[in-house]
């Protein structure tokens, strides 16, 4: 036991502490965090639009009219469908931001520069013919979350080389007297105009390839690969969950740091649950991000059903306060009492329940969801800090989505019964040792 | 006294923040604390007394610490124990602590 807590405090901790503190990962995790905001709010509008109620279709018709259903979903439009956009420039201020040079030029930059990446045509249909239109940015497809990974790269790269002509001084300077503003404007100027042209050749070199753009390219070769080997089967998930529970072992936000890697993979094939269930089909995905929501009951780990455990079981005096004051936060998935209070972090014996209980409840919403026996979720982003059971229902748009939630409460809870019984009985004996000692200690003094 | 706790979301440390100004208020100190997500550590260090970490938000430590402390402002995680049990008066000690040195 000794042994396994020294590698995780002196080998695994270092190093995780490392790549998620890393500057290039920091501003791509940071980035999304401030445009998910964007996705809640285009999400509450699915909701309104995709309510799970029965006949609330034709009563939206019957009430608004038959355009309704196409108005109200414009929030989604303008945050999801054009979400490369946003998360080109976020991207991209984080990390200029990081290295303290101007993080709006340079995000207005990446903007630039991820268009001129992009196709400006597009197809449409006509009557059975297809139009090439010109001069058009897109809603959904590149722009949207098909065109992540893109952003993502044009951010990095158009902020390095920004970064590095200001370091290195290789700017227009104004003479002193000129406004600090404007004197700022200019001398984004030259790197600007090297970082546009570099993107206009790299069109170019790909205007040359069969794929025709880097999208295209990334796609075939990094995204769908990704997504269907590393994200969406059951394999990714075990592996996502057991790394997020891992880094929890050693007292590291784990969800914040894996689901930064994973979101660009996952966004997409959300959008694609999304775009079936408007079209009235099953979603075709049961990976997304919000599959992950629904493991984390109570928090990370799952650790709801631990709160419960203690104060249900627990009989000492310490456990039963600590489930008291866990209990609140855990409605809402915050769980940083439990595992720094019991403690679950750096402590070999309890890391067993915590990465045991997450991977058998991934199993198990997995195979309910693939035997569609479970609604699977439909795309839609709600706040994680939504409470349990509420939460599954949400994000299935299903009752069973709810259900599977409890069920997966129980079943953490007997993971976790055996481990709380042992630590509690450990505990009571503590805590009356302390008692009896105070005592013969009190008598003594009254007897003398 | 300003006093700054950082962790992912900001949502764990305001917790504890409540707890420091109980006890802050019991033993008369005017301090003011702020829970704040470790993105937006950025924009709001000026006029910070104080920077703790809440210990899942470990590996911002590099981050915030070069930001930090050429400014001048002590920067440092907090105990895990205390803060699981949402220790609130052993947090502001070890706050007060930081500012005197």
């Amino acid at each position: 036991m000794e042994k396994i807590q020294r590698f995780l405090e002196t080998k695994l901790l270092p190093a995780a502490t490392k790549v998620a503190g890393q500057r290039h990962l920091a501003a791509i995790r940071d980035g999304f965090i401030s445009f998910i905001p964007f996705l809640i709010i285009g999400s509450i509008f699915i909701i309104i639009q995709d309510f799970p109620a029965p006949g609330w279709q034709e009563l939206q018709v019957k009430l608004f009219g038959e355009f309704f259903n196409q108005f109200i979903i414009l929030p989604k439009r303008v945050t999801y469908d054009i979400m490369s956009i946003f998360i080109v420039a976020a991207i991209s201020y984080k990390l200029a931001q990081s290295y303290r040079i101007d993080a709006f030029s340079s995000a207005m930059l990446s903007i630039s520069a991820f268009i001129l990446l992009t196709p400006i045509t597009t197809t449409i249909d006509i009557d059975g013919t297809s139009h090439v239109v010109e001069k058009v940015i897109t809603v959904g497809g590149w722009y949207g979350t098909n065109g992540i990974i893109v952003a993502i790269i044009t951010a990095l790269v158009a902020t390095e080389m920004f970064n590095y002509f200001i370091k290195k001084g290789i700017i227009i300077r104004m003479p002193d007297g000129v406004p600090p503003a404007v004197s700022r404007a200019f001398s984004a100027l030259l790197p600007g105009f090297v970082i546009i042209v570099v993107m206009l050749l790299v069109r170019l070199l790909f205007m040359q390839t069969p794929y025709e753009n880097i999208h295209d390219f990334i796609y075939q070769v990094v995204s769908l690969p990704m997504q269907s080997l590393v994200a969406n089967n059951i394999f990714g998930a075990i592996g996502t969950v057991f790394a997020i529970s891992l880094l929890w072992c050693l007292g590291l936000n784990g969800g914040t740091i894996v689901n930064g890697i994973m979101r660009p993979f996952w966004v997409p094939l959300q959008d694609e649950n999304l775009a079936a269930i408007e079209a009235g089909k099953v979603a075709p995905n049961i990976i997304t991000e919000q599959f992950f929501d629904m493991i984390w009951i109570g928090g990370a780990g799952a650790t709801l059903a631990v709160v419960l455990v203690l104060l249900y079981k627990s009989k000492s005096k310490q456990y039963k306060e600590l489930g008291k004051m866990s209990l609140a936060p855990g409605l809402f998935n915050i769980n940083e009492p439990i595992m720094f209070g019991l403690p679950v972090v750096l402590n070999p014996v309890l890391m067993l329940p915590l990465l045991l209980g997450p991977i058998v409840i991934t199993i198990i919403n997995y195979s309910a969801m693939a035997l569609e026996i479970v609604a699977r979720p439909t795309g839609v982003i709600i706040p994680w800090t939504t409470p349990p059971l509420i939460q599954g229902f949400l994000i299935t748009g299903h009752w069973s989505g709810a259900l599977l939630q409890l069920v997966d409460i129980v079943i953490v809870m007997l993971i976790w019964f055996p481990f709380i019984a042992v630590m509690d009985k450990k505990k009571v004996a503590e805590e009356a040792g302390v008692l009896e000692s105070k005592n013969t200690n009190g008598k003594m003094g009254v007897s003398s | 006294m300003n006093i700054i706790l950082v962790c992912f979301a900001g949502m764990s440390t305001s917790m504890l923040v409540s707890k420091m100004e109980k006890v802050a208020a019991e033993r008369g100190i005017i301090a003011n604390i702020t829970a704040m997500p470790a993105t937006e550590i950025y924009d709001e260090l000026d006029g910070a007394d104080v920077v703790l970490l809440g210990p899942q938000a470990r590996y911002a430590l590099d981050k915030v610490k070069s930001e930090a402390e050429p400014k001048g402002i002590p920067v440092a995680v907090i105990d895990s124990i205390l803060y699981g049990t949402m220790n609130g008066g052993a947090v502001l000690d070890m706050a007060l602590e930081m500012a005197k040195k």
